[in-house]
């Protein structure tokens, strides 16, 4: 190459570089924290941010089932102006606009654009501290992030978003209605010693995938006073083999009931005819169970460790009729009547 | 043969080399158009105008552009801009070292991941995002980055050191790389499955994907002076890859060190991939097809090849980016699905039209 | 450009493959190796052109030990024509014998190595195909383009291995043609490894006969192309007349079995 052409070439290659330098250095927005300034309104998220308003929010942005189930519980359905595409309960929610496939690294111009009072995830919206919220935050909308997997802060995230949204009493009576079944489940197993416990084996999602210790499904085992078969595998959601269950033996046998499994008798049957299984306790007893995950979720959790407690300890719950529970929370909170099976037998 | 001996050839090859020039200046045009309408096009309202008037008005504030709302300029400033220079410059890079990589390991199926970096990023970032569990003030992002990196690094050194035992030649680094590659794969899947938290496994699956949505101006100033950087020492070495391309025994009796030739390109092109895919995720395909369209646009020398491949990688992933996100709002689809759904009927479309036949 | 070889020898990890050669060629002389498969040819094309690694101290081109010249420099006096030429890629005439002028291009090709490239395409008759596709032209063009290739190098010596193996009658002629035209009129000394020993001994001043890694005969072809020696090395009777051009020819009457080759130790036939 002629020298002229390798020194134009280098000049331009230098040229650019410095004015692109020098655009980004115009271009950057730093992005600032949110709105620092104290508000009336504020609340600790699970992340340990404050999430401060000024007014109760009229304009709300869900990114999760699980929120969007509080919020309408909480009487606010009609303040939700966006959701993700799993929200789908209660039904009313299928008319509001999706504005983001779910919480991870959700695309936000449609969000920034409709720019809502208060936006509420869970805490994949954070997950590896990106820039989403300090974006969100810079547009002024409010960013409350909690986990709704875990019944350990449903109570919290009702509480937080009743404060959020100007509806305290409502929240509280929604919190008092959950403690009311809490505390009915846990004093009439707190005493029961450890050899009382049925054994109990938990099938989530696949066949022989199971919860340890560590995982919310274990936790909730215990808390109605059951015994894990499976409590000490070395990590939370094991697979373990059809012999280890065998052995173990469980009295009961409870399986969370997936979009494709088949309808609830056959799946059961298809448990019990388990080679593995057909000799255990459960099956011969017929103590196998079929629930939904919805059960679990949100504020309808009364319901499902309701039914889990009476199928685990029926002698001490004879009185407790879990799927009536279920229908009055669902008309007190949603203004629906309960339709569908949701657990089985 | 009475031909001039200043005449005919000479002056072919001078033609020709009009020509491929062009089609480079040509792509260029096409790459900055496509940017232009990337930036004006989204879920939200602001269009061409109000772009223009944004970065007009950051740039030259004195020349009084509008700049918009605070909502408009934080949709084209730190959402759409960001996204559009990333497309390109994470497209330029895997696609020149695509180029490179083909060209040097004679083998026109093979790509920017051959040395088994894909996987080893993908660990890496796997580690750091299942590792990160339980630490509120954790790491976080960064972690992810500079793991992915890390590991990509170590699979290219893994694979140099594999290659060694047996001499550095492309059967070699190929097999090491395909080696190695599923050692991390199988080393992801066993994180995969022992991570405490499941969200962790989602997170990790989402990082995976790859995708163009964690675009900031922060990995654009990292990333922007790494790749100029790397494609330019990558076409200082193009002649090079050419005699390469040849065979071994030819390269060495025109006196160019085939491995020493391997050895550098590894190195430039394990610089380029890792730290865009550090940022970006595993994008697929761009880095395969870029070359080839390339090729049978402007041919294989690599002095050309490898600019030409940049900008046809660069508005590639940029289309691809750009459709992904607009189809389907608001999901976005991956863009390396994208890049396949659109690259690949393209390509059979100049791979049946031309009759050449394109490899020996 | 004297090309000297002392006591050449080169083996693959643990099996030889030559064995002590030794050679002298002067500038402007053709030189073929000819010798049955596996005799070792092709390795020691190779050796010479430091393609294959050999010792220091036994190649040398003017006196100097070739192990000690920088690679560009080695190809800039050697220029080397393998069997058959793959292009992976595609690339056209006119790229690929540029890259003959590799050893000379720093960072792109100047105006006198364009100049070169087309006076080699005109020598070889190839100018019209300079814009083809290198996969698109025939085996005989091909192995042309190979040829012009090693020629923009400005070789003082040239190793080519088995050029016509695969070339038609007039492809191989032409070819031959051009070698010794080169010898004569550019002074540039070549070695040929070969299979077609009539070939090897119209167009050689030298030939130089390989058995199992070792010189079996080197000299004229007259000396070289005996009956004993075709019956030791190949294992065949033949019968050696003279041909019209007054080199001897070889025509091959019957295959030996096995059982009486003879071990039987060389006539080494003097250098002439």
């Amino acid at each position: 190459m002629k020298r002229t052409t390798a020194i134009m070439i280098t000049v331009i290659l230098i040229a650019v570089i410095i004015l692109s330098a020098f655009a980004v250095y115009k271009l950057y927005v730093a992005p600032e924290g949110g709105s620092s300034q104290e508000g009336p309104i504020t609340v600790v998220d699970c992340k340990g941010v404050n999430v401060t308003l000024q007014a109760p929010a009229k304009t709300v942005i869900s990114l999760t089932s699980g929120m969007t189930e509080l919020i309408y519980a909480l009487g606010c359905g009609d303040k939700i102006i966006g959701r993700d595409s799993y929200s789908s309960f209660p039904p009313d929610v299928l008319n509001k606009p999706v504005v983001a496939p779910h919480s991870y690294h959700p695309p936000l111009e449609q969000i920034l654009e409709l720019k809502p009072d208060l936006l509420v995830s869970n805490t994949n919206l954070v997950y590896d501290e990106n820039e989403t919220r300090k974006t969100l935050e810079a547009a002024g909308i409010a960013v409350y992030v909690d986990e709704t997997s875990t019944p350990d802060r449903v109570k919290t995230c009702i509480t937080n978003l009743g404060i959020l949204l100007g509806v305290k009493d409502r929240a509280q009576e929604i919190i008092s209605f959950i403690e009311n079944y809490e505390n009915l489940v846990q004093n009439r197993v707190k005493d029961l010693k450890e050899s009382e416990k049925p054994k109990v084996y938990l099938e989530l999602w696949d066949a022989w995938n199971t919860v340890a210790e560590g995982s919310v499904g274990h936790k909730l085992l215990v808390y109605v006073g059951g015994s894990n078969i499976a409590a000490d595998q070395p990590m939370p959601y094991p697979i373990v083999s059809p012999e280890f269950v065998a052995e173990k033996n469980p009295e009961i046998i409870i399986r969370m009931k997936m979009a494709g499994d088949p309808d609830y008798p056959i799946l059961r049957q298809q448990i019990m005819n388990r080679t593995a299984l057909k000799e255990v306790d459960a099956v011969k007893n017929g103590k196998v169970y079929i629930y939904d995950p919805e059960l679990m979720q949100g504020v309808r959790y009364p319901a499902g460790l309701l039914y889990w407690a009476k199928w685990i300890n029926p002698e001490l719950f004879e009185d407790v009729d879990p799927e009536a529970v279920h229908k009055e929370l669902s008309l007190k909170f949603f203004g629906m009547e309960l339709e569908g099976v949701y657990a089985y037998p | 043969m009475t031909t001039n001996k200043n005449c005919n050839p000479k002056n072919f090859y001078e033609e020709n080399k009009g020509k491929k020039i062009f089609v480079i200046f040509c792509l260029l045009v096409s790459l900055l158009v496509t940017a232009a309408v990337s930036v004006s096009l989204g879920a939200a309202s602001p269009g061409f105008i109000e772009a223009v008037q944004v970065v007009l008005s950051k740039i030259f504030p004195f020349l009084g552009f509008d700049p918009g709302s605070k909502i408009t300029q934080l949709i084209i400033l730190e959402i759409r801009l960001p996204r559009v220079l990333l497309a390109i410059i994470a497209g330029a890079g895997l696609a020149a070292s695509g180029a490179t990589m083909q060209g040097v390991l004679r083998n026109p199926l093979v790509s920017s991941y051959i040395l088994g970096i894909s996987a080893a990023a993908g660990f890496g970032a796997a580690l750091a995002i299942v590792l990160g569990i339980g630490f509120i003030a954790g790491v976080g992002w960064y972690l992810v980055i500079v793991n992915a990196y890390v590991f990509s690094w170590l699979a290219m050194v893994m694979v140099y050191g594999i290659a060694r035992l047996r001499g550095i030649t492309p059967e070699t680094v190929i097999l090491a790389g395909v080696a190695i590659g599923y050692l991390f794969s199988a080393a992801l899947s066993l994180i995969q499955y022992v991570a405490p938290e499941y969200e962790a496994v989602r997170a990790v699956v989402f990082w995976l994907m790859g995708g163009l949505n964690r675009a900031t101006w922060e990995s654009i100033i990292i990333l922007f002076p790494i790749v100029i950087l790397t494609i330019f020492l990558m076409v200082l070495q193009a002649w090079n890859i050419n005699v390469v391309s040849m065979g071994e025994d030819v390269a060495t009796s025109l006196g160019v060190t085939p491995k020493r030739v391997l050895t550098i390109t590894m190195v430039l092109e394990t610089l380029a991939t890792a730290s865009i895919i550090s940022f970006t995720g595993v994008i697929g395909f761009v880095c395969l097809i870029s070359p080839h369209i390339a090729r049978m646009l402007i041919g294989s020398d690599h002095r050309f090849l490898i600019p030409c491949s940049s900008l046809v990688g660069a508005c590639l992933l940029l289309c691809s980016d750009t459709v992904g996100r607009l189809v389907l709002q608001p999901t976005e689809i991956p863009v390396g699905i994208v890049t396949s759904l659109l690259g690949v009927p393209f390509f059979l479309y100049i791979l049946v039209s031309r009759r050449r036949r394109i490899w020996g | 450009m004297k090309l000297t070889i002392n006591h050449l020898s080169f083996s693959y990890s643990s099996s030889p493959i030559l064995k002590g050669i030794d050679l002298a060629l002067d500038l402007g002389e053709v030189l073929s190796i000819v010798g049955p498969n596996g005799s070792g040819k092709s390795t020691l094309l190779k050796c010479i052109n430091r393609i294959l690694k050999t010792k220091g101290n036994t190649v040398f081109v003017d006196g100097k030990d070739i192990n000690k010249l920088n690679l560009k420099e080695l190809s800039k006096i050697m220029g080397y024509v393998p069997q058959s030429s793959v292009s992976v890629f595609p690339f056209t005439v006119f790229d690929i014998v540029m890259m003959g002028r590799t050893p000379y291009i720093h960072w792109s090709p100047s105006e006198q190595d364009y100049e070169i490239v087309a006076e080699t395409l005109d020598f070889l008759g190839l100018s019209d195909l300079a814009m083809r596709h290198f996969n698109e032209l025939s085996g005989g063009e091909q192995q042309k383009v190979i040829i012009a290739r090693a020629l923009a190098q400005q070789p003082k010596i040239l190793l080519l291995d088995e050029p016509t193996s695969n070339l038609d009658i007039k492809h191989q002629l032409e070819i031959l043609c051009i070698l010794k035209d080169l010898a004569q009129s550019k002074h540039c000394s070549i070695i040929v490894a070969m299979h077609d020993l009539n070939m090897a001994s119209r167009f050689s001043d030298k030939m130089l006969m390989l058995k199992k890694g070792c010189i079996f005969a080197v000299g004229a072809p007259e000396k070289v192309l005996t009956e004993e020696n075709i019956e030791a090395v190949y294992g065949i009777k033949a019968k050696v007349t003279k041909s019209i051009m007054g080199k001897p020819q070889v025509v091959p009457l019957e295959p030996i079995s096995s059982k009486e080759v003879s071990e039987a130790p060389s006539k080494f036939a003097l250098l002439t």
